[in-house]
């Protein structure tokens, strides 16, 4: 397997996080080389939340939503998910099960691992639970797996060492076994328990039978100061009387001269407990640091492998395949934009995939209003931004190339207010031309996959035409940079180097007879739109734009108003 | 009435006190006997702090900034403490797991006790890391019953766990006897009142129907005060909020509203009654002040002065 080696992620004060309880922000970003707007305007987000890592590492990769820039590192990171599908395939039912059970326990490695300070009782906790299920999970491993993820396990010493603080594989405490002088003072201490428990009892069947106090486990009882008053003999030296209220008081049992010594005695042993148990966590913190590097070896090794297995699971679970660089091309073959397949299987709607076949740098992306161009510029973004993560894709074949960056330039997406940008000042023109610089300078530096939604959509359509032109031919002529981009301006031809593709929009005669049929409501009306619609990319040659308008038939169906229908069928034929 | 061990067993206990020296802490070692008493071994954590047990761990000596209670552990039984704490807890702690994030006192850890000594339950700062102790102990760690030693504005998370139940510890002497009864009386309404369940906020108005309240319901988000009750309509005829711990009305308040209109909740939470401890007070004065039949029989009489006589 190929092997490139990920860029250093920084470690996280949360270490004590072995419990699945994280918190960290769910806005930090880490080595993108894709913007917030094409992550958001991809729906990447949607399928990112899909992926269930358990391990802390393997979360924290899911958390920085890296989207890398390099192909050695995205190549290594297929051979991994490969890899992963292959022991997924290995491995079945309850070895899964028992697999998945041991990742989720592993806990973050302690911080201080790091910092070469002495380790706390609380850190060889951690680092015991770690090694336990650590090396439980590279058991369940075949060999071809963990050389595949370089899962290797030489601390059985250190893991024995700690296995002697615990009562369950798991828990840790300082126990006798780590030095004898320890075992000594503890035997002491459980002496005098046993001694000072059995003084209590005594004391307490005492008060019953000779004074009928029935203490029971309490350590006093509240009494009317008339019975405190009736106490007397010998016996009344075994309770103290402390006052309550005006007619109560409290009694508690007195401690005989034996219990105090003994207790003294406890409270003595229990300092010199503390000083010998310090000595032992020491000497456990030495034994620890001393294999750190190996520690934090396995932890990277393992969170590779958990984030790996996630993604191996969610090709499983959605039939992704894996995406291939080629230079040049974009090739997308049955592409799914995942939220959208379900949202129109939910609402009882076919959906169609996307074929795209792309040799040119840019393309123009014509076709109705809703026929389905901002749903086939997502997909393919969608395609791009999970491909550069890292990700198998929901697509029969995806070609692509790495870019540097990439970019979306357009509207936000309904309900999603582009961040930051209340009160900026800007007209709505001079925020498409601020993000089309932004997109242009991504170009230029270095190449981008640049998707733009609707350029010139702010100003008239004469300019947005010249602009939209201008734009997709200066992307055309960027090194390493691919630019979609759709629109309804035809008016200005740009080079040949701009492919021309149209969505094939309704189907015309369809659309009449369903127009002719009587008004359609509501989400029947859409649902009526959906099924007229082709939604497939096809080349553009101006003929089929010429035949008519499918923004009109669309107006139509949707119900406008039959006099304004046929005023604007008259105006649009004149102009024709 | 007697606390029992039965009102206890198998559930998550949460132990409030109306303030200082209601008697909490020695409550929850009251309960921690019953339960030792049945063969349990419990499980026991702190949430939120106030000042009796602040008191409580001072009194400890070593624990001079003590922040939590200190309680007498047995071998077995789990709690929740800090990892300073840990250190100088004299019941050899075993740690079984860590909670995340670390505050002033160190790393909160749920421990075992191997043997008995004291040990000092230190509360996490959020509802939410108290429901995953809670959830760590009953669940994978296995303890049958969890008392939670707990302020009072704290309850909701606690309380949201399935057979929960909450005691009010409270103290009452002449001086404090007409406001200490007047407050009962008020929790003892909050805590009786209908519960719609699941469903109530989304719609207010069929939650309130099937349970026999009538339409023209409103969910209230939050803390139901005298100026949020202003701001809803005269034509509204039942309110809901989540659990009576929103509810912000004083006494005169909350009658006149029950009055008029009916209070539901989304949630009920179980009440187990009032521990009462009586200073200068007669137990006959005490309930001659209470007069309310539903009031009395949710008091329980200071453990610590029943049965004291073989």
């Amino acid at each position: 397997m190929r092997r490139a080696s990920l860029p250093e992620r920084p470690r996280y004060a949360e270490s004590a996080c072995p419990d699945g309880l994280e918190r960290r922000s769910s806005t930090r970003r880490f080595a993108s080389a894709c913007s917030a707007e094409a992550w958001d305007f991809s729906r990447a987000e949607e399928v990112w939340t899909r992926l269930a890592p358990l391990t802390p590492r393997g979360r924290d990769r899911k958390e920085d939503r890296a989207v890398y820039g390099e192909e050695p590192i995205l190549e290594s990171l297929y051979d991994q998910v490969e890899a992963a599908i292959e022991i997924l395939e290995r491995l079945e039912g309850p070895a899964l099960d028992r697999l998945r059970h041991r990742l989720s326990r592993v806990p973050r490695l302690p911080e201080a691992l790091d910092a070469g300070s002495s380790l706390e009782a609380a850190d060889l906790f951690l680092v015991k639970k770690f090694l336990v299920n650590y090396a439980a999970a590279v058991g369940l491993l075949d060999a071809r797996a963990r050389a595949a993820f370089s899962l290797g396990f030489e601390s059985g010493e250190l893991r024995a060492l700690l296995a002697r603080g615990g009562s369950d594989e798991e828990s840790f405490f300082v126990s006798d076994a780590y030095d004898p002088a320890l075992a000594a003072v503890r035997a002491r201490a459980r002496e005098l328990d046993a001694s000072l428990a059995r003084m209590r009892g005594d004391a307490e069947s005492s008060a019953e039978r000779e004074l009928g106090l029935a203490f029971r486990g309490r350590s006093f009882i509240v009494v009317p100061v008339g019975e405190a008053a009736r106490l007397d003999g010998p016996a009344r030296a075994a309770v103290a009387v402390e006052p309550y209220d005006s007619s109560r008081c409290v009694l508690r049992l007195s401690l005989a001269p034996e219990a105090v010594r003994a207790e003294a005695e406890r409270e003595g042993l229990l300092d010199e407990e503390r000083a010998l148990e310090a000595a032992v966590v020491e000497r456990l913190s030495d034994d620890v640091a001393s294999e750190a590097a190996r520690l934090r070896s396995y932890e990277d090794a393992l969170g590779d492998f958990d984030f790996a297995l996630a993604r191996a699971l969610l090709a499983r679970d959605l039939g992704l395949t894996r995406p291939a660089f080629r230079p040049g091309s974009l090739v997308v073959r049955k592409g799914r934009l995942l939220p959208c397949e379900d949202e129109r299987k939910g609402d009882g709607l076919g959906y169609r995939p996307l074929d795209l076949e792309l040799g040119e740098r840019a393309a123009m992306v014509f076709g109705p209003n809703m026929g389905g161009k901002t749903v086939a510029l997502q997909t393919a973004l969608s395609l791009q931004v999970l491909a550069q993560a890292g990700l198998f894709v929901p697509a029969e074949r995806f070609e692509s190339e790495v870019h540097a960056r990439i970019v979306y330039a357009g509207a936000p997406r309904p309900g999603k207010a582009e961040p930051g940008r209340e009160g900026d000042g800007l007209s709505g023109f001079g925020r498409e031309v601020e993000a089309l610089q932004s997109a242009w300078e991504a170009a230029r530096a270095a190449g981008a996959f640049v998707v733009l939604d609707e350029l010139g959509r702010t100003t008239s359509s004469r300019e947005a035409a010249a602009l939209v032109a201008a734009a997709a031919e200066r992307f055309a002529a960027a090194t390493g940079t691919r630019c979609l981009l759709a629109t309804h301006f035809r008016g200005a031809c740009p080079s040949e180097a701009v492919a021309r593709l149209r969505m094939a929009g309704l189907d015309r005669e369809a659309a009449r007879a369903a127009a002719a049929g009587g008004r359609l409501g509501g989400k029947d009306r859409l649902r009526a739109i959906a099924q007229l619609m082709r939604y497939e990319i096809v080349r553009d040659d101006g003929i089929e734009a010429a035949k008519g308008s499918d923004a009109l038939e669309v107006a139509a169906l949707l119900g406008l108003d039959e006099d304004i229908m046929k005023a604007a069928q008259a105006h649009y034929d004149r102009e024709s | 009435m007697r606390l029992e061990a039965s009102a206890l067993s198998g559930k998550v206990v949460f132990i409030s006190g109306d303030g200082r020296g209601s008697g909490k802490t020695a409550l929850l070692a009251y309960a921690m006997g019953l339960l030792r008493a049945e063969g349990e071994r419990p499980a026991y954590l702190g949430v939120g702090l106030d000042g009796e047990s602040e008191r409580a761990a001072a009194v400890a000596g070593q624990f001079a900034q003590g922040r939590g209670s200190l309680v007498p552990c047995l071998p077995g039984e789990l709690f929740l403490s800090s990892e300073r704490y840990l250190r100088s807890s004299g019941c050899e702690p075993e740690i079984v797991a860590l909670l995340p994030g670390s505050g002033a006192l160190g790393r909160l850890a749920i421990a075992r006790a191997r043997r008995p000594g004291l040990a000092v339950l230190v509360g996490p700062d959020s509802n939410e890391l108290a429901a995953l102790a809670i959830g760590l102990m009953r669940g994978e760690l296995g303890a049958r019953t969890v008392l939670v030693d707990g302020a009072f504005n704290r309850i909701t998370q606690v309380a949201s766990f399935p057979g929960s139940v909450f005691f009010v510890a409270t103290c009452v002497s002449p001086a404090d006897l007409a406001g200490k009864v007047k407050a009962m009386r008020r929790l003892a309404l909050l805590a009786d009142l209908p519960e719609l369940g699941a469903g109530a906020k989304e719609d207010p108005d069929r939650s309130a129907v099937e349970a026999g309240l009538g339409t023209r319901a409103a969910w209230i988000e939050g803390a139901l005060t005298a100026s949020t009750l202003d701001r809803v309509g005269v034509e509204t005829r039942t309110i809901v909020v989540e659990d009576f711990t929103k509810v912000f009305l004083e006494e005169p308040a909350l009658s006149c509203l029950l009055r008029d209109r009916s209070l539901a909740v989304e949630r009920r939470i179980g009440f187990g009654g009032f521990v009462a401890r009586l200073r200068d007070l007669t137990w006959e004065a005490f309930f001659e002040a209470i007069r309310d039949e539903r009031v009395e029989s949710l008091v329980l009489r200071n453990p610590y002065e029943e049965g004291v006589f073989a």
